[in-house]
């Protein structure tokens, strides 16, 4: 798991670090039960306040994606599959909004967006 | 306090050890000079050059003493020290415990020079041997250590109360002791000393001496108390 | 958030966290100088940072609670005990446990290296020669020997260190110590960047059990910005404000803004972002902004940037309220 953090980006930083967390979890590479960094550790790898990651961990407990042991450390919570399914339609739903954004802006109608889905369907 | 006393003994042995060959010379010439010319103890000029000789290496280790004060002011270490987990009267009395060491180990080692000139030089020049006697020795071993506490005593107090810098009239104190060495007239010297010898005589030297070391004990011990008082209110 | 923007004395409210160093009430004069009602607490496992000019009051209030000075008024409490009414003995304990790095190092320059860990090892109760030798190695002040302690760095003078070189050997000597609570008065001043990184990076080390604490002075706010969990400012003798560094990172803005943009953004009805602190210069203003996230919504033309330490000083210190 490797986080990078961008300081110009305006995303506060404990934001950026649950989200890319919340990534890794999503996506499989960290695996339910495995261990992640001390809050402590974590901080000192990416050089910023233990407060800050303290509150991206706390985020990620509030939801359901990790489980803190005191005197242990934090874990990868088990994912329940509708759970996992939801948030990748929900992330689904975010692209395709863009999309459509970028649609609108290119003057493209609904009949040209559907052609391009069918033509990049038929490419995979 | 044990840091303490380290951090001046690596001190004092650093300057000690540029003024070592300066001091032996100083201690041994006027004592060969003294004893080449077949010298009577009683004989006072030449009993007195040997003293002159001595009493430098006694101020040479009062300047590496002051000039301990003298660095704690270099470089913030007066400051720096307590943050070290000593308290200001373990500074204190830690510097008056490093000097009563200091000045007893030297004037063992002077005592021990001594000894060894007494069983080397009767060797080479023979009217030595009644020139030294160890009691007399040891006598002036003692009696120079009180002479020292005394001394330092008074200073003390004015180098804690406003530091080396500003008390440096009274670090300059021992050097008046070589310069009345040659101003005072020998003759006064003279009659004091025979005086002096004649009280001595009728006591016994080492009740006298007894009495001297204790009182410049108790002078050292007041004066230590002194400088804790006036040590706890300075602004460093 | 406001909180944050008071000018008011002791804002950020730790109280009720164990605290392995806490004062109330300093004050102190100088002449030309004086020490105000100055209030705050180190919480057990966090590094506060302590910024503000030369002069400000810093090297003052960390010299007052080592005990290297008196105060005229106020408390200081170390590991819960107050200073002022504890014995010699109970003092050196409290005091074993605190180490201090200082950017000048004032240890006796005529003593070498070797000597400076001896006397420490003499000083403290806990000093662990193996963790001095290891942390020096580390470092570049001595050899990575099987006895380095006999090398000729270890017999180098402190007069002849360089300043970071005398830095290191006081951190090295204040983490060898076994102390629970570093104060640090300005410890990476006048050091290349990746030396201060070094130094960084040893200090987060120190800090990962979680039970030590760590008070550090700086100008360089980007030290800063990567190590502290809280920030406080102190301005001719007062503290000015105190903050989660987070806080300015993730949620105060700095905006600049043309005369007409701040007349928008006065005459807004509904100010969500907080109170603002400005300062003119040359026709455009510079607004700090307690919570730029609803600044950008309410004015998302206008130019927000996140706030740094520095900016949230300038304005502390320069801007006035608006």
């Amino acid at each position: 798991m490797e986080i990078v953090l961008s300081n110009s980006s305006g995303v506060p930083i404990y934001e950026q670090i649950a989200s890319q967390i919340r990534s890794c979890i999503l996506s499989g590479e960290l695996d339910p039960g495995e261990a992640l960094p001390s809050i402590r550790g974590l901080a000192a790898t990416l050089r910023i306040s233990a407060i800050t990651t303290k509150r991206a961990f706390a985020e990620l407990e509030a939801q359901g994606l990790i489980e803190t042991v005191p005197g242990k450390g934090s874990f990868v919570a088990g994912i329940d599959p509708e759970l996992l399914q939801e948030e990748r339609l929900r992330r689904v739903e975010q692209a395709l909004s863009r999309v459509l954004l970028e649609a609108r802006e290119a003057q493209l109608g609904r009949q040209e967006l559907v052609e391009m889905l069918d033509l990049m369907f038929e490419e995979e | 306090m044990r840091s303490l006393l380290y951090a001046d003994s690596c001190f004092a042995l650093r300057r000690m050890k540029q003024y070592l060959l300066v001091a032996l010379v100083i201690a041994l010439v006027p004592v060969l000079l003294g004893v080449s010319r077949g010298s009577d103890p009683l004989d006072i000029p030449a009993a007195f050059q040997m003293m002159v000789g001595i009493v430098a290496l006694y101020v040479m280790l009062f300047f590496t003493l002051c000039a301990s004060f003298q660095a704690d002011e270099m470089g913030g270490w007066e400051r720096a020290r307590l943050t070290l987990p000593v308290t200001r009267r373990d500074v204190v009395l830690g510097r008056y415990l490093f000097i009563l060491l200091s000045l007893c180990s030297f004037d063992l080692v002077i005592t021990l020079l001594g000894v060894a000139s007494a069983c080397l030089l009767p060797q080479a020049f023979p009217l030595m041997r009644d020139a030294f006697d160890l009691g007399g020795m040891l006598l002036a071993g003692a009696g120079s250590i009180a002479a020292f506490l005394a001394l330092v005593s008074l200073q003390m107090p004015f180098l804690f109360m406003w530091g080396a810098r500003r008390a440096s009239f009274a670090l300059s104190l021992p050097a008046l002791i070589p310069l009345a060495s040659m101003v005072i007239p020998k003759d006064a010297v003279a009659l004091v000393a025979r005086a002096a010898i004649v009280w001595v005589g009728s006591w016994g030297p080492w009740p006298v001496l007894l009495v001297c070391l204790l009182a410049a004990m108790v002078m050292y011990g007041l004066s230590a108390l002194l400088s804790c008082v006036l040590y706890e209110r300075r602004e460093l | 958030m406001a909180r944050c923007m008071e000018s008011s004395v002791g804002t950020l409210d730790l109280s009720g966290e164990p605290s392995d160093l806490r004062v109330r009430g300093l004050a102190k004069s100088f002449d030309g100088f004086a020490l105000k009602d100055v209030s705050f607490g180190v919480p057990r496992g966090s590094v506060v940072g302590l910024v503000g000019q030369n002069g400000a009051g810093k090297t003052t209030i960390m010299r007052g609670i080592l005990g290297e000075l008196a105060f005229d008024g106020g408390e200081v409490e170390l590991f819960g005990q107050r200073l002022s009414g504890l014995d010699d003995a109970a003092l050196r304990a409290v005091k074993s446990r605190v180490g201090f790095v200082s950017s000048v190092c004032a240890y006796p320059g005529e003593m070498s290296v070797a000597q400076v860990a001896t006397m420490h090892y003499l000083a403290y109760p806990q000093f662990d020669h193996q963790l001095f030798e290891e942390l020096a190695e580390r470092m570049g002040l001595l050899p990575h020997d099987p006895r380095p302690h006999l090398s000729h760095a270890a017999r180098k003078l402190v007069k002849d260190l360089s300043r970071g070189m005398g830095m290191k050997l006081q951190l090295a000597c204040a983490l060898a110590c076994g102390a629970s609570l570093l104060v640090m008065d300005e410890p990476t001043a006048g050091l290349d960047p990746i030396v201060r990184e070094e130094v960084l990076d040893i200090i987060r080390e120190y800090l990962e059990p979680g039970d030590k604490s760590v008070l550090i002075s700086s100008h360089i706010t980007s030290d800063l910005e990567h190590l502290a969990d809280y920030v406080m400012m102190v301005d001719a003798g007062e503290l000015l404000f105190s903050c989660e560094v987070s806080r300015i990172e993730d949620e105060m803005g700095l905006a600049q803004l043309r005369a007409a943009e701040l007349e928008q953004v006065l005459r807004a009805d509904e100010r969500g972002f907080g109170p603002l602190r400005a300062l003119r210069r040359s026709g455009v203003t510079a607004l700090l902004v307690a919570d730029r996230h609803a600044f950008g919504r309410q004015f998302p033309d206008y130019v927000c940037d996140p706030a740094d330490i520095d900016d949230v000083m300038t304005l502390m210190v320069k801007g006035e309220v608006i």
